[in-house]
C-alpha cells in the first residue's frame, strides 16, 4: 500500500498536489458536502441495479446486465451512468454500432460529469476502432484526453 | 392400436364359415343379417373416426394454454411520486386482496398513509423475485419509506409482481391457468367426485345405473331434473360437442367417453376436467378451469382455497351463470350449503370445518377488481407488435408470459380524462359523436405506457390510436423547420409570411392561407413555429425543397408512402396517433430515434427469456438542431398556440408541444412532452366530418389534463456543446412587424449568430458562474492530463 502511494507520488506529483488542495478545500468547507454527495449516490434507486449490472457484466452475463439496465431506465431514465453501462454491455456483446449510440446518448445526459464523459469518449474510441472508423476513433481519443 | 385389434377380431368372427348356416337359409333373414352386419361395420368405422378425433383433439388441446400478458411491474422506491390511493388501485388491478390483517402473498392492508402487503413470487426474465412482506409509507404524494414488515430494515428498491392484463388465445376468447394433478387440492377432487360422479374411479366412461336412475327421476317429474353424466361424459361434452340435447349427441358422447377412458388414465381425465370446466363469464372472457375461477372469484391460488370456497366452485358446475356468486349470491349460497353437506357426509371435512364453512362469507375480499382484459386497445397493440417482431415459431410453445410496458395508473388517468373532456367538448360544440385517441410513452426509451383507442375504453372495436389515419396538419411544422435548420437557417432567419399560390401537381392551383387569414409580413422563423403560420412555413419548406422535408420526416420515424406535394408542408399526410407519437419521440429523446415498444420481453413456460426486445437507439439528427426545435416547442406552450395549457399545467414544467388542425376542423391534434412523458392526442369523428375544434380548443385540453394528472417532471433541455446564445434585435423585420423594437436572447449553432447580434451567456448558466467556470477551465487546460 505504502509502496503504491510512493509510486503514485513519484509518478504523478502534480495530481497529488491537486488532490491535496481539493481535500484541504473540502475540509475547510466542512465535510457536509462530501457526505451529501455520498448519500445522493446511495439513495438513487438505480444505484443497486447499476452495481448488480456491473457484476453481471464482469461475469459476462450480458442478458442479466441488460435487463437490470432496462429496469434502471424505468426508474431513473435521465441517468447518464445507466446509458453508459448499456454502451459497455453492447460492447461486450460485440454490437459496436449500438455501443457508439449509447455512448452518445450518455454524453447528452452527462450534465458536466467530466468523468462520465471521459469514460464515454474512451469507449467510443474503442468502438470506432472496432468499426474501422479510425478518424472518429482518433477524435474520440482526443476528446477523452482534453475533456 | 387396440381398436384395430378389436376390428380384426370382429372381422374374424364375421367370416362366413363361422356363422351358422341355418341362419342364412331364409332370404329375408339373410337380408336383415346383412343390414345388421353393415350397420355394425359402419358403427365400428364411426368409432374409429371418433377415436381419431379424440386423440387429435385431446392430445392437442390439453396443452393449449394461451400466452398471458402482464402490465409493467411497479418498482417501489422512496421518493417515487405515488399516493396511497394510487398504490391501492394498482394492487387491486394486480388482483391483490384487501385484508384486515395481511398474512399471505397477494394480500394488502391499508391504514391511512401506510400500506402493508405481501407481494407474490414472480419469475421475471432476470430471475425469481421472491414474495416479500412490505410496509410502504406515504407522505406529500410520494413514497417516504419502504421497509420489511418482519425485519424492519429499509428496502431501497422493491419490484412487485405485475398485473395480469390479458391473454391471447389464437382461436377463442377464453383463458385458463393450467394445473397438474398434483396441484389439485385433494379436498377439491374428493368433493368433485362426491357431487358429480360417485363412481368415477370405478366406471369405464359411462355409468348405466346412474343414467337409468336419472331417466327414472326425470320420467316421474316430466322434465329434466337430473343428469346421469359421468365426469368423463361432461369432459367430452365440454371438449367436443355443442350444447344441444339430442339423442345423437348423447350417443356420440357415450362412445367418446368410452374411448377416452380406453386411452387415458383416470388422473389424466380428471386433470383435463379440472382445467376445462366452464365456471362463468367475465365480460368477454369465458372462465375455464378451477385455477382461473379461483383467481377470478377469490383472488387466490387454488391451493389456498378454504372448504367453503371449494364448495362454491363445485356447486357452480351445475349452472355457472345461475349460481354466479357475484350476480346471484343468494342462489350460490344455498347451493354452497348443499355441497358442504355432501362434504360433511362423505367425511371430506370435519364437523367443525363444516360449521365454520357454513357461516363463512361468500366472497371474502371486500373489493374485487381486476385489470384483466380491461385494456383492449393496448392488447391489440401488443398482439400486433408480437406478430411483427417475434417469429411465429418462437410463439408456438404454450404458456408464454408476455411482459409489457403498460402502466395501469397512467392508463386509468388517460381513460378518465379522455372521457370527461370529450363529454365537456360535446356540450360546448353541440355535437354528439366526438371520438378520440391518446398515446402515452416514456420520454427517453419509447415505452408505451398507455393507449386509448376511443372514448369507451372497454370497446374492443375500432382502435383509433392505431388505425385512425388522419391528416396531421401543423404537427408537421417542426419537421419543416428542422429541415430549414439543417440548411443553415437560424431561429431568427426572416421568413415571408405572405400570400402564395402554387400550381398543384394534380392540376389546379393550391392557395394556402393562415388560420386567422392574416398575413404577418417578415417574421423570424421561430415565431412562425410558435404561432403556427402556414404561409411562412410553406415559404421555408419550398426554399429547402419538399423532398428534403419528406426525408427529414422519414428520419424522424415516418413510414409508408409520402408524396412530396407542397401541401405536405402543411400536414397533408395521414397518420395514426401512434405513428405521430413515434415522430415526436425523436424530438423528445433529443434527436435519437427509438422504436416505440409495448413489449419488454417474452418468457417461455420454463421461465427462460425467449427473446428480449432489446433497446436500440440511433442518433439521427444534429443535437444542436433538435435543441433549437425543442426550445421553440417550449415557446409554443409558453406563449404560442399552446399557451392555454397554462390552465392545466404550471409554467415551471416547461412543457414542449405542438397543435395541429386539419382542413375544415375535422381533426384536432396535440403532441408534446415534458421531462419524462410524451403524450399525443387526437380528436375527430369516425365519419370524418368537421368537429368544430382546433388543436388548441380540443386535443390540447385532453393533453393538459392527462399531463396534469401524471405528476410529470419538468422538461430540462440539456444544451449540447456547440451552441451559442445571442441577443437578437428585431428592428429589421419591418415597421409593421409586431417584432419591431423587440429583442431577445436566442440559441444558435456555433458560427451562425446573425450580424449585429450580441453574444450573451446561456440562460442555463448564470453569467457570473459562467465566467468563473471559464477561468477554471483555462486553468485546468494548462495541465495536460
Amino acid at each position: 500500500m505504502l509502496i503504491m502511494m510512493m509510486k503514485t507520488i513519484i509518478y504523478h506529483p502534480v495530481r497529488m498536489i491537486l488532490r491535496f488542495i481539493v481535500v484541504a478545500a473540502l475540509m475547510m468547507n466542512g465535510c457536509a458536502g462530501v457526505e451529501h454527495i455520498d448519500e445522493s449516490i446511495i439513495s438513487t434507486p438505480a444505484a443497486e441495479l447499476l452495481s448488480d449490472a456491473e457484476q453481471a457484466l464482469e461475469r459476462g452475463d450480458y442478458n442479466r446486465a441488460e435487463l437490470q439496465m432496462e429496469r434502471a431506465m424505468r426508474v431513473d431514465p435521465r441517468n447518464g451512468q445507466v446509458w453508459h453501462l448499456m454502451a459497455r454491455i453492447r460492447y461486450g456483446q460485440g454490437d459496436y454500432g449500438q455501443t457508439v449510440q449509447f455512448c452518445l446518448k450518455s454524453n447528452t445526459l452527462a450534465n458536466h460529469d467530466r468523468n462520465l464523459m471521459r469514460q464515454n469518449w474512451l469507449l467510443l474510441e474503442k468502438a470506432y476502432t472496432m468499426l474501422g472508423e479510425m478518424i472518429k476513433a482518433e477524435d474520440a481519443r482526443h476528446k477523452a484526453v482534453t475533456i | 392400436m387396440d381398436l384395430i385389434d378389436i376390428l380384426n377380431k370382429i372381422k374374424e368372427r364375421l367370416k362366413p364359415g363361422k356363422i351358422k348356416k341355418k341362419f342364412l337359409r331364409s332370404p329375408l333373414k339373410s337380408a336383415s343379417a346383412l343390414t345388421l352386419i353393415i350397420a355394425f361395420v359402419a358403427l365400428i368405422f364411426y368409432a374409429v373416426h371418433l377415436n381419431m378425433v379424440i386423440r387429435r383433439k385431446f392430445d392437442g388441446k390439453r396443452w393449449s394454454i394461451p400466452a398471458v400478458v402482464y402490465a409493467r411491474p411497479l418498482e417501489l422506491f422512496s421518493g417515487l411520486a405515488l399516493t396511497a390511493d394510487q398504490m391501492e388501485m394498482e394492487l387491486l388491478l394486480a388482483g391483490y386482496r384487501s385484508e384486515s390483517e395481511v398474512k399471505d402473498p397477494g394480500g394488502y392492508e391499508r391504514r391511512g398513509d401506510t400500506i402493508r402487503l405481501v407481494s407474490r413470487d414472480f419469475h421475471f426474465p432476470d430471475g425469481l423475485e421472491e414474495s416479500l412482506p412490505l410496509i410502504v409509507t406515504f407522505a406529500d404524494n410520494r413514497i417516504s419509506k419502504i421497509g420489511h414488515i418482519v425485519s424492519g430494515e429499509n428496502i431501497s428498491l422493491a419490484r412487485l409482481d405485475p398485473a395480469r392484463i390479458g391473454s391471447f388465445h389464437p382461436r377463442r376468447h377464453e383463458d385458463r391457468i393450467l394445473v397438474t394433478k398434483e396441484e389439485l387440492p385433494l379436498i377439491l377432487i374428493r368433493t368433485l367426485i362426491a357431487v358429480e360422479d360417485k363412481k368415477f374411479t370405478k366406471h369405464f366412461g359411462i355409468d348405466p345405473l346412474a343414467i337409468l336412475r336419472a331417466a327414472y327421476i326425470n320420467f316421474r317429474a316430466g322434465s329434466t331434473l337430473q343428469g346421469g353424466s359421468t365426469l368423463t361424459q361432461q369432459l367430452v361434452k365440454n371438449f367436443f360437442l355443442s350444447n344441444e340435447r339430442t339423442m345423437w349427441r348423447k350417443f356420440n358422447e357415450a362412445i367418446m367417453a368410452l374411448l377416452l377412458e380406453a386411452h387415458y388414465s383416470k388422473d389424466e381425465i380428471l386433470t383435463a376436467y379440472a382445467n376445462e370446466i366452464f365456471l362463468g363469464q367475465d365480460g368477454g372472457r369465458a372462465v375455464h378451469g378451477f385455477a382461473l375461477a379461483s383467481q377470478f372469484y377469490f383472488h387466490k391460488d387454488l391451493r389456498d382455497l378454504k372448504p367453503d370456497q371449494i364448495a362454491v366452485l363445485v356447486g357452480m358446475i351445475k349452472g355457472p351463470s345461475y349460481y354466479d356468486p357475484l350476480r346471484h349470491p343468494d342462489r350460490c349460497l344455498k347451493r354452497r350449503g348443499v355441497i358442504l353437506e355432501v362434504m360433511q357426509q362423505e367425511k371430506i371435512i370435519s364437523d367443525d370445518q363444516y360449521r365454520l364453512a357454513m357461516v363463512a362469507e361468500l366472497l371474502d375480499s371486500r373489493r374485487v377488481m381486476s385489470g384483466f382484459n380491461r385494456y383492449p386497445a393496448f392488447l391489440d397493440l401488443v398482439r400486433r407488435q408480437l406478430s411483427q417482431d417475434y417469429r411465429q415459431e418462437d410463439l408456438t410453445s404454450d404458456g408464454l408470459k408476455i411482459l409489457t410496458t403498460l402502466d395501469p395508473l397512467v392508463q386509468a388517468q388517460v381513460e378518465q380524462e379522455l372521457t370527461a373532456t370529450l363529454e365537456e367538448l360535446e356540450k360546448e360544440t353541440d355535437t354528439n359523436d366526438l371520438e378520440g385517441a391518446v398515446v402515452v410513452s416514456t420520454r427517453e426509451n419509447g415505452e408505451i405506457l398507455a393507449l386509448a383507442g376511443g372514448r369507451i375504453p372497454l370497446h374492443s372495436g375500432f382502435n383509433r390510436a392505431l388505425d385512425a389515419k388522419r391528416p396531421i396538419g401543423s404537427l408537421i411544422k417542426p419537421a419543416v423547420f428542422l429541415t430549414a435548420l439543417k440548411n443553415g437557417y437560424t431561429l431568427s432567419t426572416p421568413l415571408e409570411d405572405m400570400p402564395i399560390s402554387l400550381s398543384n401537381p394534380g392540376g389546379g392551383m393550391w392557395t394556402p392561407d393562415n388560420f386567422d387569414h392574416k398575413h404577418h409580413g417578415r417574421v423570424p422563423m421561430m415565431e412562425a413555429l410558435v404561432f403556427s403560420y402556414n404561409l411562412a412555413t410553406v415559404k421555408a419548406g419550398l426554399d429547402v425543397g419538399v423532398e428534403q422535408v419528406v426525408q427529414t420526416f422519414r428520419m424522424l420515424g415516418a413510414e409508408g408512402d409520402i408524396v412530396p406535394y407542397p401541401s405536405f408542408l402543411l400536414g397533408a399526410v395521414s397518420m395514426s396517433p401512434l405513428e405521430v407519437a413515434q415522430i415526436y419521440q425523436t424530438f423528445s429523446s433529443e434527436g435519437f430515434y427509438i422504436p416505440q415498444r409495448a413489449i419488454s420481453s417474452v418468457i417461455g413456460p420454463d421461465n427462460s427469456l425467449l427473446k428480449s426486445y432489446g433497446l436500440s437507439i440511433e442518433q439521427r439528427f444534429n443535437p444542436q438542431h433538435i435543441f433549437l426545435i425543442n426550445f421553440t416547442l417550449q415557446r409554443v406552450v409558453s406563449e404560442g398556440t399552446g399557451a392555454s395549457i397554462s390552465q392545466y399545467l404550471p409554467a415551471s414544467l416547461l412543457a414542449a408541444g405542438k397543435t395541429g388542425t386539419s382542413n375544415d376542423l375535422r381533426d384536432s391534434w396535440f403532441a408534446g412532452f415534458t421531462g419524462d412523458r410524451l403524450v399525443v392526442v387526437w380528436l375527430g369523428s369516425d365519419d370524418n366530418k368537421s368537429i368544430g375544434l382546433t388543436g388548441s380548443s380540443g386535443a390540447l385540453k385532453v393533453w393538459g389534463r392527462v399531463m396534469a394528472g401524471l405528476d410529470t417532471q419538468p422538461l430540462d433541455l440539456r444544451e449540447p456543446p456547440g451552441l451559442e446564445w445571442a441577443r437578437v434585435y428585431y428592428s429589421d423585420f419591418g415597421a409593421d412587424s409586431r417584432y419591431n423594437g423587440r429583442s431577445e436572447a436566442l440559441p444558435f449553432v456555433k458560427g451562425t449568430i446573425p450580424v449585429g447580434a450580441y453574444e450573451v451567456s446561456s440562460p442555463a448558466l448564470p453569467a457570473k458562474k459562467l465566467r468563473k467556470l471559464d477561468l477554471l477551465e483555462r486553468l485546468r487546460k494548462w495541465f495536460p492530463w
